[in-house]
């Protein structure tokens, strides 16, 4: 998972299947310093399908990461998905 | 007065010992009714490395490969497994003799060794390879009840455009996994082509983020039978092998072992 997450979106509206159970992100880099608008709005779009997917699938979305790479990513993730963090529907996995 | 025991309960007690190497030698050499069960525990995993002279012995312990233990093999591992010369003409006698191989391992075979792996064994449904080229997909192909598939890290290769489809391609409804750094488009491209369609319930990607739609390609493929979908989007300015992948890798690598042992 890099900043950008359209692609992930995008590809995840495109799934038919009734049997998805498991969602996994993984982050390798470290995460820029000032995320831009247009990224921000990306995470936002994936929260809101993220949840649509919790709400039809039961699906929790997990999201791997390294400490030390994207060690802030945990600070950062209430305001890149605010719904889900809001609801504790994601689990954070940490790596070292 | 003698007391014989059925086979079936003979079976039954040589099983219990699946994992005594030592009592299983042992019994091997009680009868020869004893001999087919245990070397289907025995020879149940095999790894043959080229570089480490294990063909050689192999061969050398077995010297006819029609009597050898080869056939009890359910797991086999090849690595470094040479281009063959005038002088290994039994080189593709021996190694068909893995005639019941269910998952199979290659790490930096060639393609023209590959060839000698075609159509092994009919009841193999997993492959495994490792720095290989990408020209893999006949191999895949002959396997007709292949489910599972592993890719990782073959060499950047130019795409030559055309290649020649296969006529008919395996099921494929278990997990593929991608680790192909550079490759991923060209991998999902032939892997789009094969005339049976991708029926995979898991997909284990990791690429480029300039590789992204391909992978969503191969999502939108998948997209009927899908159960998990696992990603890893690496920054294009990434080598495939830097400090950054290693490290994340052995990290996820660590922890899936660990996850395993307490499990």
């Amino acid at each position: 998972m890099n900043s950008g997450v359209q692609w992930i979106t995008t590809t995840l509206q495109t799934v038919k299947s009734k049997n998805l159970q498991h969602i996994t992100i993984n982050q390798i880099g470290p995460f820029p310093g000032t995320i831009g608008e247009e990224i921000h709005r990306g995470w936002k779009d994936l929260d809101q399908l993220l949840v649509r997917f919790w709400s039809s699938h039961s699906i929790r979305p997990q999201v791997v990461y390294m400490v030390g790479n994207g060690g802030e990513l945990r600070d950062l993730l209430p305001s890149l998905w605010p719904e889900l963090t809001r609801r504790g529907l994601v689990d954070l996995i940490e790596v070292s | 007065m003698s007391c014989v025991l059925p086979p079936e309960t003979l079976d039954l007690i040589i099983d219990h010992l699946h994992d005594e190497r030592a009592a299983l030698k042992t019994c091997c050499i009680v009868s020869k009714s004893w001999v087919p069960r245990t070397r289907s525990h025995l020879f149940a995993c095999v790894e043959l490395n080229a570089s480490k002279s294990h063909m050689a012995r192999w061969k050398k312990t077995f010297p006819d490969p029609f009597n050898s233990p080869a056939c009890y093999t359910s797991t086999l591992c090849i690595s470094d497994l040479p281009t063959p010369t005038v002088t290994d003409t039994d080189v593709g006698i021996w190694i068909r003799t893995f005639c019941n191989v269910v998952h199979l391992e290659l790490s930096s075979v060639g393609l023209t060794a590959l060839v000698l792996l075609y159509e092994l064994s009919p009841t193999v449904r997993s492959l495994r390879l490792t720095h290989s080229t990408t020209e893999v997909f006949d191999l895949i192909c002959s396997f007709p009840l292949l489910e599972d598939l592993e890719l990782i890290t073959p060499a950047s290769e130019r795409d030559t455009g055309s290649w020649n489809i296969p006529s008919t391609s395996p099921k494929l409804t278990g997990t593929l996994a991608l680790r192909t750094l550079g490759t991923t488009t060209l991998i999902t491209r032939r892997l789009l082509d094969l005339p049976g369609g991708l029926h995979f319930s898991k997909i284990d990607a990791m690429f480029f983020e300039d590789e992204a739609e391909s992978v969503k390609d191969l999502v939108l493929a998948c997209s009927d039978t899908l159960e998990s979908l696992s990603t890893l989007c690496c920054p294009s300015c990434a080598s495939p092998s830097t400090p950054m992948t290693d490290q994340y890798l052995t990290a996820i690598h660590r922890r899936r072992h660990t996850n395993t042992s307490s499990a």
